[in-house]
């Protein structure tokens, strides 16, 4: 039984589909990069996923449980045991870093000690333990990604979806972001959907790669078939750009 | 599934309080006993003089919305923006007339314009004379509705300057001056919020009573009640307060199609504001601002003031009416209270689009808003006062329904601003880690829209307080408050009592607002 | 702690909210609707519940909306009555309401020794303590008005002042003229008062000052305007209109008072009518600034006015007149507009 199976699932926007037909099943353990361009639908397969929205055909199944389908959400996102980090992190301004990152976890536990240590454990694994007591809008940016993977990963999910969270950051900070996350994907094994528009991030992080267009998979593998077949792309683009280049000469 | 359990719940009460009683009366205006009867709606359509009257009302709230733009829009780049001095203190003091019942402000400045009034004793007979003119009919009218209701257009637009973010002003200040960075840059971002407030005063304008009868200028609000008042005429006093629709379709399709986009607005609670330096024009500013303060604002309150004394007369005056200063409070709180909260669901309703008309609910909003209390207090008393609900007319709940449905519109729009302002990703990852609707609304929606729900109360309380007509219709015998004591006092009473009583139903006013003001010292509404 | 205060707040706020429904049945209560003016009512009210001991809940009429607060609310309340009494300021809203099927008869024994033509017979309304409507004339001038007639006058143009027809007594007034003289002679009288320029205020409290002043010489106004004036000292004389042989007399406005019918606290309200019919209420309405003419005998009126049995009253019908006043209101309004 695998962890997460997609089966044919389609979702419309007004008439127009944003995700046609997608199909996928994914393991306990794995980390699979989805790279697309803004709009070929990766974050509306995030969504659904999650829970956040209902499929508007199509069947999600956790441990082969139907977690969606019909159109509908069955189970809610949070008995799923799903983790996200969004885009835009979405961390609250007005609770402070321990409060965000233990927010999901003081509604499940009681007990204020144990929230307390696995709020300073999971800091401490992102490195943040400084900070608890501040206020997002004091971090930098590095900062909050590490809170927003902090408060995605305290309650041991088995399934961590990450909607291009690493885009607004300068690559040495981006390179010890990863660094973090594949150490703590190491150690939990959980599944790891990683969504990216950049390959360089993607392909460092994935070990199995989706490539979308216009809600459709374009090209499925695993890492040296992908990257031969974006260098291509890459390559065919380095050309056009040198024409245009050596035109304006 | 809860969340629409909510939202619903709010949107009914609001249907049952706010339009259930009008659409009554409507419905019995045009129902006659041989079925549909428009004879009423097609005699005030074909009756010259109700179009006249209709063109001095709809001539006297655009006058009035213009002014209260200009002045408000003005002094409120003064205080929020310049580096003048004392203008929190500024701030509070031209809000002062919007305390004071509208009725109280026209004897009031009756004492300085009138004939015999203050100008006719420091001035020579002619000024005076000039003074008393222009203090009657329209000019009158426009000058005191100008004076009460500029401070909404101020208080909005600085509550939506401050949340500007800075580095759109500080961009543009690198090429341009300060006068076109407003003109081009601030003052378009913060348009809709301008245009709310207009919206708001001329909705106010067009449905004010007091000042147009204390001024003798015939308007539309006058007709309707004549018919309330000489004929007891129900329906065709309500067929006369019709147009109101009229005009709150007018200010719809207005609103529609200048506040297209909706401006995004942020806070930048750690971004230092960029300060225009008046430099050599600050004292001369300051010192126009302060007269200006002290003739039009300090003064009739002073003069108010005045005329309680002595202090024991004032005291005496307040322990006899410590049960209206009580039900003045409370009806106040609640009132304001209730109104915030279902103005809030209806408002997180329609910009989740779980309320699918956004149309429909902004005209219903605006409708309870702009119907005069006379209609929808006998509405109210028509659909409630029966055996099965004579528990709520019985109480002062009735009282709360009438202020929910009145005032439900300003924190509708003023709330909704926080609410867009919230990226939804806050709220799915609120979802995401488990929380139900009532806890991510209780632990993220509420703080994060907190300023505005605040704003919202406060105004509403401020309406609530001053408003006498509804209360009038609707409070259970017995009871009374403070404006309502202050308007039956005003027929005969001494000038001292009224006087009193004037200054207490200010201080009452301003109960809430000053520990608001306190409260957000330092951060800015 | 945050409990806490919610809790406070609730416990508060419930009994607040419902008080009135509590405590309506324990004691001895009785609900009345005052279109008088508060500052006189209310101390003749708190007289009654001192002397019966029965708690008065009362609603008063405000200056800004003159009367629509409380005779729309009695209407309104039609179905599902919740006052006992009305005390109108004047006999014409009375009768409005008997038309209407609001009131219901009650004889108060206190009735019987106040002359006839100031209630109904039939016991639906009862008139006390009066307003007359008087010349109030300023005392530089060596001539003085006599009749209603004089606002016609040309030897009065441009010196005197009405208040506005279209509220109030004023109101009244025209329209008992209406039925005395029929609507050609009256409409005829409104459009010569024009032609001699006669001023239009807003109030009869206007018109008073205005004459008090100097700037008019006379001005008909409520009786208790005119005494007001003249306690103030302002020179200012008080003229009953019409008082000869085979004029039309003054115009009487009894406050009225009237039994709601389906009071749900009939009894009390019957006490609280006796009580304002009694000698000792028209007593106090006579005294101070009310000053209105007392309608039993060997009450003393205010010092400034005359005994209600020593002036010659106009002879109408209130009844006659309430329905007039509906139907001259569009035409009293035309008048004005133009």
């Amino acid at each position: 039984m695998s962890l997460l199976e997609l089966k044919n699932i389609t979702k419309m926007y007004k008439d127009k589909s944003v995700l046609d037909n997608f199909s996928e099943t994914m393991e306990r353990g794995e980390r699979i990069a989805i790279i697309g361009h803004s709009g070929c639908g990766k974050t509306t397969l995030l969504r659904i996923i999650s829970g956040l929205i209902p499929p508007y055909e199509g069947e999600l199944k956790i441990n082969g449980k139907i977690v969606s389908g019909n159109g509908k959400v069955i189970v809610p996102p949070y008995k799923r045991n799903i983790s996200m980090v969004f885009q835009d992190l979405a961390l609250w301004p007005h609770l402070s870093v321990e409060e965000n990152i233990n927010f999901g976890l003081s509604i499940k536990i009681k007990n204020k000690n144990e929230i307390k240590r696995k709020t300073e454990e999971i800091a401490k694994q992102v490195g943040i333990e400084n900070k608890l007591k501040e206020k997002p809008s004091t971090l930098s940016g590095g900062e909050k990604q590490r809170v927003a993977l902090a408060r995605a990963l305290i309650s041991n999910p088995d399934i961590l979806l990450m909607d291009e969270p690493l885009s607004s950051l300068d690559t040495m900070l981006k390179l010890k972001i990863l660094e973090t996350i594949l150490s703590l994907q190491r150690e939990r094994r959980f599944l790891l959907i990683f969504v990216s528009h950049q390959f360089h991030e993607a392909l460092t992080i994935g070990e199995r790669f989706i490539i979308m267009e216009k809600g459709r998979v374009i090209k499925r593998g695993n890492r040296k078939e992908v990257k031969a077949y974006l260098e291509s792309i890459e390559k065919r683009f380095k050309i056009e750009t040198e024409k245009l280049s050596g035109g304006e000469k | 599934m809860e969340k629409k359990t909510v939202i619903y719940t709010f949107l009914g009460i609001f249907v049952l309080i706010g339009i259930l009683p009008v659409v009554a009366m409507l419905l019995k205006s045009v129902l006659s006993k041989n079925g549909i009867d428009l004879s009423l709606y097609l005699n005030i359509l074909s009756n010259k003089h109700q179009w006249t009257v209709f063109f001095n009302s709809f001539k006297l709230s655009i006058t009035t919305t213009a002014l209260s733009i200009a002045f408000g829009v003005l002094s409120a780049i003064l205080f929020s923006k310049t580096n003048l001095p004392l203008k929190r203190l500024f701030t509070f003091i031209f809000s002062i007339p919007l305390f004071i019942p509208s009725y109280l402000n026209a004897v009031l400045w009756w004492e300085i314009m009138g004939k015999n009034g203050l100008m006719s004793k420091i001035t020579t007979p002619s000024i005076a004379k000039i003074c008393s003119h222009f203090y009657s009919g329209f000019s009158g009218s426009v000058f005191l509705m100008t004076i009460t209701y500029s401070p909404i257009v101020m208080l909005l637009t600085m509550a939506y300057l401050n949340s500007i973010n800075p580095s759109m002003e500080e961009a543009a200040l690198l090429t341009s001056s300060w006068k076109r960075v407003l003109l081009k840059i601030s003052i378009p971002i913060v348009k809709n919020g301008i245009i709310f407030a207009a919206m708001i005063v001329f909705l106010l304008s067009f449905g004010e009573f007091g000042i147009p009868v204390f001024m003798k200028y015939p308007v539309f609000p006058t007709e309707s009640f004549t018919y309330f008042s000489a004929f007891y005429n129900f329906r065709l006093a309500t067929a006369l307060s019709t147009p109101v629709v009229f005009i709150i379709l007018l200010v719809l399709l207005i609103e529609k199609k200048i506040a297209k986009q909706q401006t995004e607005i942020t806070e930048y609670p750690n971004a230092k504001k960029p300060v225009i330096n008046l430099k050599r024009s600050k004292i001369p500013v300051f010192t126009f601002i302060l007269f200006s303060a002290l003739m039009f604002y300090v003064l009739p309150i002073l003069l108010l003031f005045i005329k309680s004394l002595p202090l024991t007369n004032l005291f005496h005056t307040l322990s006899d009416s410590l049960e209206s200063v009580k039900n003045t409070i409370t009806l106040g709180l609640i009132g304001a209270f209730s109104a915030t909260i279902t103005g809030f669901f209806i408002g997180y309703g329609i910009s989740k689009n779980i309320i699918q008309k956004r149309e429909s609910g902004d005209f219903f909003t605006l409708f309870t808003f702009a119907i005069p209390s006379t209609v929808s207090g006998i509405g109210l008393i028509s659909l409630f006062n029966n055996g099965l609900t004579s528990f709520i007319y019985n109480s002062s709940l009735i009282v709360i329904a009438g202020f929910t449905a009145k005032y439900t519109l300003i924190s509708n729009r003023i709330t909704r601003i926080g609410i867009n302002s919230i990226p939804p990703s806050m709220e799915e990852a609120a979802e995401i880690e488990g929380a139900n609707w009532l806890y991510t609304l209780k632990k993220i929606i509420l703080p994060l829209t907190k300023k505005q729900l605040m704003a919202s109360f406060l105004i509403c309380y401020v309406f609530c307080a001053r408003e006498p007509e509804l209360i009038m219709l609707t409070l259970p015998a017995g009871k009374d408050t403070l404006s309502v004591r202050l308007l039956n006092y005003m027929a005969n009473g001494s000038e001292s009592l009224i006087a009193s009583l004037g200054i207490i139903t200010l201080l009452i006013s301003l109960v809430p607002v000053i520990p608001a003001m306190l409260l957000l010292k330092g951060e800015d509404l | 702690m945050k409990k806490f205060t919610v809790i406070l707040a609730i416990s508060l706020i419930i009994p607040f909210l419902l008080n009135s429904c509590s405590k309506r049945n324990r004691e001895k209560t009785v609900v009345v609707y005052v279109s008088e003016d508060r500052v006189f009512s209310e101390p003749v009210l708190k007289e009654f519940e001192k002397e019966t001991g029965i708690k008065v809940k009362a609603i008063y009429d405000t200056e800004e909306n003159k009367s629509t607060g409380v005779m729309n609310r009695l209407i309104a309340e039609k179905n599902n009555p919740q006052a006992d009494v009305y005390w109108a300021n004047e006999p014409i809203r009375a009768e409005v309401l008997k038309q209407k099927g609001i009131s219901q008869p009650y004889l108060s024994k206190n009735a019987r020794t106040i002359p006839d033509k100031f209630k109904d017979k039939d016991g639906y309304w009862t008139g006390f303590s009066a307003r007359a409507r008087v010349f109030i004339v300023n005392k530089n001038s060596k001539e003085k008005p006599e009749s209603i007639l004089d606002y016609i006058n040309p030897k009065w143009k441009g010196k005197c002042v009405i208040a506005n027809p279209l509220f109030g007594t004023t109101t009244t007034e025209i329209a008992a003229l209406f039925t005395l003289w029929g609507k050609e002679k009256t409409m005829d009288f409104l459009e010569k008062m024009k032609e001699n320029k006669v001023l239009i205020s807003t109030s009869n409290g206007e018109s008073a000052d205005l004459v008090a002043q100097g700037d008019y010489t006379f001005s008909l106004v409520d009786s208790d305007d005119a005494v007001n004036r003249i306690k103030q000292g302002k020179g200012v004389e008080i003229v009953y209109p019409d008082q000869k042989e085979g004029e039309i007399g003054t115009l009487i406005l009894p406050n009225a008072v009237i039994l709601i019918k389906g009071a749900p606290h009939k009894k009390e309200g019957e006490k609280l009518i006796d009580f304002l019919l009694s000698p000792e209420t028209e007593q106090m309405l006579a005294k101070e600034d009310c000053a209105q003419i007392p309608l039993h005998k060997g009450v003393n009126p205010p010092s400034q006015l005359k005994e209600i049995s020593k002036i010659k009253t106009m002879n109408i019908d209130y009844f006659e007149i309430a329905k007039k006043m509906i139907e001259i209101q569009p035409v009293l309004k035309k008048w004005i507009e133009n």
